[in-house]
């Protein structure tokens, strides 16, 4: 048994480097025990009775970073050494933002990358299929966040990923967390047991925060892609998703998001659900309860119902409860609407939604049928009509901003806010508006500023509508955690600043939006 | 979806977006440098540059935009940040880092603090101090800990420090309690440091709770804790002045004040800080909190172990 | 699928880059392609050539291994009228793929104008000019005549060529003597010292080597481009050493067969001013071994990639006779002092046949110095090489590179590869200046364009289509035998 340490003077690794470290030496072959540590005195004290300190350690101070290594032989020793010395400089060139070499084909990048198991795939819409295929030819599961993918290559590809066992995510698929691992515009949630299908990108984000900040985690979060459900591509991948997490170990509650899926679809869902063994939350967007009910699935009409549920299942608390906290959220809105239905001018009755989640758009809607029966949306749901103009709201108007009309040739609004940002002051200018919903996202890909780009322009509203002696209120929603990279308390407490109506979810800011117009619509 | 790479109207100039209210003027030398922070060192005192998921914090300058590797020094002056040849202008008003602004509910307290100590052990990495809240409490002699399989060695003699530290400080002399915790254990700043800044902040809480100024105790544990690493110093520092990075200040004042558990929703963020840093943090103020449990009303009973833990 | 969640997740990234920043950063492998759209290739043909995968890769196999196996021997000199297949006495070859006159570049219309002074055609260079334009010569590619020519690569019928055979399937490859630098013929020169160069290489030089090679019996070209790439030349743009190899091999052959010892100084001495001798060996060595494998059917393998200064030209094994052609782009060079990429020609001549045999820009590894010409690092000269394995058919056999840990050079551009991967083949080479007879002006490297090879490629694709298709022939394009599939009739 051989004991080997060094002492490194000077250098800072974080943490999770030396985490890393610690971890990986003790992997390496013949290698008994191993710890990477600040050479304070309590450390060495913990060395010693571990019987890893070393000589060399005497003269340390708290600054250093102590290496020690136990292996069966003196070469192993050295070479698990070497090995650490390897990660750590490793770890050094990722903080300095070290590019490296880049392959430049496929056969290239799985040379570099040996035993990679997925690719995410966004290029332009018409090599993306091409791409798509060459990767599940090399065994590779897919997510294809590109759109403008022809439906013949959709079914094409789900159809081959399908009959060996190959994820296809998308194409339209903006979201998926696989193994805790954001894909594309993903949030950084906690890590549990609920396992979620979604067709709804923006939905797949709402739930999973929501689940996350409700106290469980998400095991697996795959997307589906729009398309999935209808007819044509028949919910393969939803299906083939479905299945996957039914078998998971570590999935304990299924949660399902998606417009109503074509009827074919729906029954092979009921199907795939008798005798799962696992609970099911569905939130299908806009369809009859018991659509879902009927299929042995516990239903939810919104996504905020739907994660808080799941949420509820994996904790063991009461499904009651949940709907209960919910109602009661509800009735508070209520009082509220009610406080501040006095303060708006005559003439003032219209909601305008603007969204930068086509699942938001469509949940606002789904929501705001409640409290109106006659509305227009660029993405209408029943009974709601068609937006003709979408850059002009008519009554009651929910815009879905990430619609192709707003995004040819520009970035998409997650990212860029200055399309919804020159709406808002449209819509303030507009005698009859009262009330302006909207969604901000967060997560990676997302906006990293998103307070400073958004609050001025809401400010600028309300002060325009003000001028004009009406008030503009401001319902939103910040979907996101603690631990996405644009600082949600910082986030929130800038848009409370400027005055917003901040909502945990945005079927509660829908929720708030109704009931301010139903106070006004007299 | 086009190229989604391109801002129309950003500029590559770097804004700063948060200034910590401990940030003081003078000159600052680069000290560490990590993939979302740079540390500058300057007469004892840290100020550090940090990326937007890092936040605001007492000693942090939050900047929007890339962090500039290159610089080797920083200075602070009158409202501007030198940088580079350039000055960055300083947004006013700071980052106020302290709690004075929440009054606490003694109730509330109570209530949050015993729902985070049943769900923190599920919440935090097992790598982390947590273990110390699951096994029966901290006072028992070394458990019987075992891990599968190789490599346990050194994680074992470990766990047996860590709780022979905490039977030390809530049960037998502060002052030997603190020194075996002071830079004990894995991490840049070593689990055992962040678990005394979580027994400082929860001093701070135990003081606002009781309307008992713990100010006293406060400086004797961080002048033990003191070490020869700069970082932890400077945590350390600032932990006993009762200023607070954005995370464990959002948490400390749902703790006080907050009900339906936005303070589990907000420990939830603390543990995002690092790789254990945030668990080990919340796990020494749980336990102090819990230890000290009694000293919160002005009739508490005292701890076994040095008098200058007050509880009269 | 459900296996993917036992596992560690790594990720090929192909597009936005923060996906692959936003992975890395959560403790994620991934890794960023590098991706470039593939070239333009209608859905169809993407398709036919899918479905004939096999059948190409197997005729790729057949002729890279003839390629490979080629034995190219320098076994004589001749006058060219004499030995090039189909030269006429009005005929007038030139480097790349066919063109005519008026769309000639300047370099390549000089280089006409002094062969047609050469030849007593004409007497001025008015009088050639006219010539040339009349229509009374027959201009043609020296390709299609078992030919190559460096530059302008213009042949007429009383030059004196060097006659290589490939001992191996028979064939032959032909190319003019290299005059040397500066004022000269290939760089579109034809003043009275140009043509009085040429008369001497004519009645001194082709003589005085004919009778050496005769002497020695043969040069083995394959043995001294192998030794010269353990050498630092890669010969195309750097061909010292080889040149200083075949100096040595024929040197006493030269003494002794030379009537006059002050002619055979003359000569050795021509032959070690000139440090590019050896180039005018290497390229037909290249045609004589990639001429054998023309006419592999099915096969995607490039047998010709040619400048003739306006036009780049392709040919492929499988696609016959026919030239897939773009325009010839500049190259990015280093200038000599006092020249600028304003002055610089399109690329031109039949030299990239050394790239298409696996040297030149495929063996720049060898050769880092001709990095330095564009600015590059030793890295960069390795890096061009290691890229080329990914559109080459094989790896030589003998053409090997030391700081490759002797690796084959690449060799055999799979035009198919070329396609779908986007990566075109790197070419090293030298710049002419595009006005007549002032010379060479630098000296870089160039990426030969998509075009050619997108043309060609979609020519492939639509020959096994038609394959396919014709009637009573039922094509099995995997290769498997006989079965029908079920449920078609008889």
């Amino acid at each position: 048994m051989v004991i080997k340490g060094t002492l490194s003077k000077g250098k800072y690794y974080d943490s999770v480097t030396l985490m890393a470290v610690a971890r990986k030496l003790s992997a390496c072959e013949g290698v008994l025990d191993a710890a990477a540590v600040m050479g304070t005195d309590s450390n060495k004290a913990i060395l010693k009775a571990s019987g890893l300190l070393s000589g060399r350690f005497a003269a340390s101070s708290d600054a250093d970073l102590l290496i020690a290594v136990k292996a069966s032989t003196e070469a192993l020793a050295s070479t698990a050494m070497a090995r650490a010395e390897e990660l750590l400089k490793a770890g050094k060139k990722k903080d300095a933002g070290g590019k490296g070499v880049r392959p430049r084909s496929l056969e290239a990048a799985l040379e570099s990358l040996p035993g990679a198991n997925m690719a995410v795939i966004s290029v332009a819409g018409k090599y993306a299929a091409d791409e798509a295929m060459a990767c599940l030819r090399r065994g590779l599961h897919v997510m294809i966040f590109s759109d403008n993918v022809p439906l013949e290559r959709e079914v094409e590809l789900k159809r081959f990923g399908a009959a060996r066992g190959l994820m296809v995510m998308g194409p339209d698929c903006g979201t998926a967390i696989i193994n805790g691992a954001p894909l594309a515009f993903a949030n950084v949630v906690r890590r549990g047991d609920i396992g979620v299908v979604s067709a709804a990108g923006t939905g797949l984000q709402e739930v999973a925060c929501a689940v996350s900040n409700a106290g469980a985690g998400i095991s697996q979060a795959l997307g589906t892609g729009g398309r999935d459900v209808k007819k044509d591509v028949g919910g393969i991948m939803f299906l083939q998703g479905l299945k996957a997490l039914l078998q998971d170990s570590r999935t304990k509650v299924v949660l399902l998001v998606s417009k109503p899926p074509h009827p074919d679809v729906v029954a092979k869902i009921g199907r795939a659900l008798r005798g799962a063994g696992k609970p099911v939350v569905a939130v299908f967007m806009g369809a009859e309860p018991e659509l879902v009910a009927s299929l042995g699935a516990f239903p939810a009409v919104t996504l905020e119902e739907a994660a808080l549920l799941a949420a509820g299942l994996s904790l063991g608390e009461k499904p009651g409860a949940v709907l209960g906290g919910l109602l009661r959220r509800q009735d508070e809105l209520a009082k509220t609407a009610e406080r501040l239905a006095a303060g708006f001018a005559k003439g003032q009755r219209y909601c305008r939604g603007l969204f930068c989640g086509g699942t938001f758009c469509a949940e606002a809607q789904v929501v705001f049928r409640r409290y109106a029966s006659r509305a227009r949306s660029n993405a209408p749901v029943a009974p709601f009509l068609d937006l003709r103009d979408s850059w002009k709201s008519v009554g009651h108007s929910f815009v879905d901003l990430g619609a192709d009309e707003f995004t040819q040739g520009r970035p998409h609004p997650m990212i860029d806010y200055s399309v919804r940002n020159r709406r808002i002051l449209q819509e303030a200018a507009d005698p009859e508006v009262a009330v302006l919903q909207l969604d901000v996202v967060l997560g990676h890909g997302s906006n990293p500023t998103p307070a400073s780009d958004l609050a001025p322009a809401i400010r600028d509203g309300v002060a325009l509508a003000k001028k004009a002696g009406r008030h503009l209120a401001v319902v939103a929603t910040v979907t996101g955690t603690d631990l996405d990279p644009q600082n949600k308390a910082g986030v929130e407490a800038a848009l409370r600043k400027a005055g917003v109506l901040l909502q945990p979810s945005n079927a509660s800011a829908s929720v708030l939006a109704g009931e301010i117009v139903r106070r006004l619509g007299r | 979806m086009s190229d989604t790479r391109l801002l129309p109207g950003r500029t590559l100039d770097v804004l700063v977006s948060s200034v910590g209210d401990a940030v003081r003027p003078g000159r600052y030398v680069l000290h560490s440098s990590f993939a979302s922070a740079l540390n500058f060192l300057g007469g004892g005192r840290l100020v550090s540059l940090v990326s937007p998921r890092v936040g605001p914090g007492p000693a942090n300058v939050v900047l929007d935009g890339p962090l500039p590797r290159g610089a080797s020094s920083l200075a602070v002056e009158g409202g501007g940040l030198g940088l580079d040849g350039r000055v960055l202008p300083l947004p006013s008003p700071p980052y106020r880092s302290t709690l004075d602004g929440v009054s606490p509910e003694r109730a509330r307290v109570e209530v949050n603090l015993r729902r985070l100590s049943e769900r923190l052990p599920a919440m935090a990495p097992v790598e982390s101090l947590v273990f110390l809240l699951g096994d029966g409490g901290p006072c028992e002699a070394g458990g019987g800990e075992v891990g599968p399989g190789r490599g346990q060695a050194w994680a074992r003699a470990a766990r047996d420090w860590m709780r022979r530290a905490c039977g030390e400080l809530f049960g037998g002399s502060l002052a030997a309690g603190v020194r075996m915790l002071r830079g004990a254990g894995r991490g840049l700043t070593p689990a055992g440091d962040d678990f005394l800044c979580g027994v400082l902040a929860a001093l701070d809480v135990v003081g606002r709770v009781s309307g008992r100024d713990r100010r006293p105790a406060r400086g004797e544990v961080c002048r033990l804790a003191l070490g020869g690493n700069p970082l932890s110093n400077a945590f350390l520092r600032l932990s006993r002045d009762g200023r607070y990075h954005h995370r464990h200040k959002g948490f400390l004042e749902a703790l006080m004040a907050d009900g339906e558990g936005a303070a589990l929703r907000r420990a939830g963020g603390v543990l995002g800080v690092g790789a254990t840093s945030g668990a080990d943090w919340l796990t020494g103020f749980t336990l102090s909190m819990e230890r000290w449990r009694g000293s919160w009303s002005s009739r508490g009973r005292c701890p076994k172990g040095s008098t200058t833990i007050p509880s009269r | 699928m459900k296996t993917i969640f036992q596992s560690e997740l790594k990720v090929v990234n192909i597009g936005l880059e923060s996906f692959q920043q936003a992975l890395a950063a959560s403790g994620c492998q991934a890794v960023q392609l590098d991706w470039r759209p593939p070239l333009a290739l209608s859905e169809k043909d993407r398709r036919t050539l899918a479905l004939h995968r096999g059948a190409i890769d197997k005729a790729n196999k057949k002729a890279v291994d003839i390629v490979l196996n080629g034995k190219p021997f320098l076994v004589g000199l001749e006058k060219a009228v004499d030995v090039l297949p189909g030269m006429r006495k009005n005929s007038v070859f030139h480097a790349g793929p066919p063109i005519g006159w008026e769309r000639m570049c300047g370099p390549m219309r000089g280089a006409v104008i002094g062969a047609l002074l050469y030849e007593g055609l004409a007497r001025t260079p008015e009088e050639a000019e006219g010539l040339a334009s009349s229509g009374a010569v027959a201009f043609s590619p020296c390709h299609e005549h078992g030919a190559v020519g460096p530059m302008a690569g213009v042949i007429s019928p009383s030059m004196p060529v060097y006659v290589v055979k490939n001992e191996e399937h028979g064939n032959h490859a032909y190319c003019t003597l290299n005059e040397g630098l500066g004022k000269v013929l290939r760089y579109g020169a034809y003043g009275p010292e140009v043509i009085e160069r040429l008369r001497w290489m004519a009645e001194v030089l082709y003589p005085a080597l004919a009778r050496a090679v005769a002497k020695v019996g043969r040069v083995d070209l394959k043995n001294i481009i192998a030794q010269a790439l353990n050498m630092g030349d890669e010969v195309h743009n750097r061909n010292r050493a080889a040149t200083s190899l075949f100096y040595r091999a024929l040197a006493p052959a030269i003494v002794r067969t030379c009537p006059q010892p002050e002619r055979a100084a003359q000569v050795l001495e021509f032959i070690n001013s000139n440090d590019h001798s050896f180039l005018n060996l290497s390229m037909p060595a290249s045609k004589a071994c990639l001429d054998a494998a023309r006419g592999v059917k099915d096969s995607s393998l490039v047998v010709a990639m040619a400048r003739n200064g306006t036009d780049f030209g392709v040919r492929l094994a499988g696609t016959g006779d026919r030239w897939f052609t773009g325009p010839a782009p500049v190259p990015d060079a280093l200038f000599f002092p006092g020249f600028t990429k304003e002055d610089a020609n399109p690329d031109i001549g039949d030299s990239a046949i050394t790239e298409t045999n696996g040297l030149g820009g495929f063996a720049i590894a060898a050769s880092p110095a001709i990095v330095q010409f564009v600015g590059g690092t030793s890295k960069d000269a390795l890096d061009y090489t290691l890229q080329m394995y990914e559109i080459s058919a094989a790896e030589n056999n003998v053409y090997r590179i030391p700081s490759l840990d002797f690796r084959g050079t690449p060799t055999g551009i799979d035009a198919v590869k070329v396609v779908e991967k986007g990566i075109l083949p790197f070419i090293d080479t030298g710049v002419a200046h595009k006005k007549p007879g002032i010379g060479q002006v630098g000296a870089g490297v160039v990426s030969a364009p998509a075009e050619p090879f997108e043309r060609a490629v979609a020519a492939l694709a639509r020959s096994l289509d038609r394959a396919t298709r014709r009637p009573g022939r039922q094509r099995r394009p995997e290769g498997r035998p006989g079965r029908r599939p079920l449920g078609r009739g008889r």
